[in-house]
């Protein structure tokens, strides 16, 4: 399945609700949030895909069903935004919980697998700390 | 071919060999490497691609995209969606785990022998001699401290006070030099998985495996199993081709828990059986993220350098450190906006420790031509949970007591964060799985093996009943879970079978 265009649009915008410019020091910011979201939608299987795209919709009208208010996700501020996805990840609803996991988890896997951010963590063998004190482990104690 | 390997849309397979192999990963590797080593012509099928270090990345998303069965979107459906990661390439799932080692319980193996017939068939001094030899040939050691990183030592500190037994990670791997990457794939080729190991050594004694091979037939003549049909697969010019691969001596299914059950069922085997597909049991695990003062680099050296033990008789559980990748880790962070950036900006500081529960849930496995090709049904159930929870209260205890200033419980219904003086929280924690993030990674019982025909679907020499020649060799004939990591159990099971095979 593929992203419409107008999906991609969502997305990124959903997605940079998410990690907003200058997060982690800004290394995700070069991103294309969207365009990236799209590749990677283009490479799920329908059964995932199909809740991201679920997920996009329900997001994207959530202000008018949730809030009451004319307009779309894009209309709300950064906070309004916050607190929109925050009701998401709260809700009782087991499937509701799941989408607002999945469009994090698609924006984290877009927009900080790269160099630049896992140089900032210190993540793998881009930004090795240097070596802590030696500590002798136990072997099989208690 | 690429080095030792071949690739089906490549090449022509068409062949008559002693053995015919379904899988390379633990259970087929270790059966192809002792089966050539009697002396005997091996054939291994992989239905997955051959991957070189040099094609591996650091990115979460493309490693499970390119490795893992579809794509890293497999899930067992119950009343929650609980994600099941297997690997799809040469290597199976050796490839991308922690090449953790343990060796199988001796209480595991009794229950086995006692209730399930099994008191021949799997015999502890076979399979110590066989854990023996896999463990000289693989290397198994424990963690090197140059790659124990601040979570390990951590663990480490908060078990010892919490008088949890504990111990570095045993793991198969040489000359590791601590990039933190095990799970997207050794890029060092350090990690001993049979890609490196085991089908390497039976190639070079004459075994040919091939990539992009996938068997769709088993071949029967007159009720005994003669060899595989399958149907080549990748972007070669042999794409889409179909292939015969006849065997003189044995078949050997090694496909896994989840794709060995349902090959069988496929080609009309063992579909009477009540034991086909069911019993289907797991590891279910989930993660509970401690935050320290000070940097701890989890996503450096080992991605799983240590682990605390001493709770398995008891809650049957087990935890471990483990560097999920920092982009999923974060995704399992709590809130949106200022508040989620500034734990982002944390997580060097993050320890994130997992707890696996030997769960008594069962459930099935069947073919789909929906999901994927396969059908995973699965609940844990509600004493699961109690334990589950009274784990993860232990574990959050262990943080304090390593020093951690706050824990990170991840279960819905639960404070984002909580303190020390609030472990009790987790007395409250939800009692069905759509409260918690788990992942199944153990999976086991689908073609389990026994001494009653009905109830079970292989015999203690591993042989599918009432169908000569035919092998299952894989964790799917486990009668129960193991509360321990299971690659090296699998492989000291088809290592024993398949000397009793070549010896036949």
């Amino acid at each position: 399945m593929k992203f419409f265009r107008f999906e991609q649009q969502r997305a990124d915008i959903i997605g940079r609700a998410i990690l907003p410019r200058g997060t982690l020091g800004g290394t995700c910011d070069s991103c294309d949030l969207g365009a990236e979201m799209a590749r990677q939608f283009s490479l799920t299987p329908w059964w995932s895909a199909i809740l991201t795209r679920l997920g996009i919709a329900l997001v994207w009208y959530a202000p008018f069903f949730l809030l009451g208010r004319f307009g779309t996700f894009a209309k709300l501020g950064l906070d309004e935004k916050h607190k929109l996805l925050d009701r998401f990840a709260r809700s009782k609803n087991y499937w509701l919980r799941e989408i607002a996991m999945i469009l994090k988890m698609n924006a984290c896997t877009a927009g900080m697998a790269n160099a630049e951010t896992m140089t900032y963590l210190g993540a793998y063998d881009f930004g090795r700390a240097p070596a802590a004190a030696p500590v002798l482990l136990g072997r099989s104690g208690t | 071919m690429k080095g030792a390997f071949h690739d089906a849309s490549q090449e022509p397979l068409d062949v008559e060999v002693d053995v015919v192999v379904i899988g390379s990963g633990a259970g087929g590797g270790a059966a192809a490497r002792t089966l050539t080593d009697a002396g005997l012509s091996v054939l291994v099928l992989e239905e997955g691609p051959y991957i070189e270090a040099a094609m591996l990345g650091f990115k979460a998303f493309d490693s499970l995209n390119k490795m893992m069965r579809n794509g890293g979107h497999q899930a067992a459906i119950g009343k929650a969606a609980m994600p099941i990661i297997q690997a799809c390439v040469v290597g199976g799932t050796t490839f991308v785990n922690s090449a953790i080692i343990w060796r199988l319980p001796e209480k595991v193996l009794a229950q086995w022998q006692k209730e399930h017939g099994l008191a021949d068939g799997f015999r502890a001094n076979e399979l110590d001699d066989a854990y023996a030899q896999l463990e000289r040939d693989m290397f198994v050691r424990e963690v090197e401290a140059a790659n124990v990183n601040g979570s390990d030592r951590k663990m480490a500190l908060g078990a010892a006070a919490a008088g949890i037994e504990h111990r570095a990670i045993h793991r198969n791997e040489r000359e590791c030099k601590g990039s933190g990457r095990c799970l997207h794939g050794c890029h060092n080729n350090a990690k001993q998985s049979t890609a490196i190991n085991y089908l390497r050594r039976a190639a070079e004694l004459g075994a040919q495996v091939f990539s992009h091979a996938r068997a769709d037939v088993i071949l029967r003549e007159n009720g005994k199993a003669v060899g595989v049909r399958g149907t080549a697969r990748g972007n070669g010019p042999r794409a889409g081709m179909s292939f015969t691969a006849r065997a003189r001596r044995a078949v050997i299914v090694a496909a896994s828990v989840i794709q060995s059950p349902n090959l069988l069922r496929r080609n009309g085997i063992g579909r009477d059986n009540d034991a086909l597909g069911n019993h289907f049991m797991a590891h279910p695990g989930t993660s509970l993220v401690g935050l320290y003062k000070d940097p701890v680099n989890t996503w450096t050296g080992a991605a799983q350098g240590y682990e605390a033990y001493g709770l398995r008789d008891t809650l049957g559980i087990k935890f471990e450190s483990i560097n999920v990748p920092p982009e999923v880790a974060a995704s399992r962070l709590p809130g949106f906006g200022a508040s989620y950036q500034k734990m982002l900006e944390r997580m060097p500081h993050m320890a994130i420790w997992s707890a696996a529960i030997k769960a008594d849930g069962v459930g099935s496995v069947r073919p789909s031509r929906l999901l994927g090709g396969d059908l995973i049904r699965y609940n844990m159930i509600e004493a699961d949970f109690v334990r589950l929870r009274q784990g993860l209260k232990r574990l959050a205890e262990m943080h304090f007591l390593a020093g951690a200033t706050e824990v990170l419980p991840g279960v819905h219904g639960l404070p984002d964060s909580i303190q020390a003086d609030q472990l009790s929280v987790f007395d409250s924690a939800p009692l069905d799985g759509t409260g918690y993030g788990i992942i199944a990674t153990h999976l086991f019982g689908t073609c389990r093996a026994g001494s009653d025909t009905q109830h079970s679907v292989v015999d203690g020499n591993l042989q599918v009943h009432h169908t000569p020649n035919l092998y299952v060799m894989d964790a799917s004939v486990f009668p129960s879970n193991t509360g321990v990591n299971p690659q090296h159990s699998i492989m000291a099971i088809a290592t024993m079978a398949a000397r009793r095979l070549a010896s036949a």
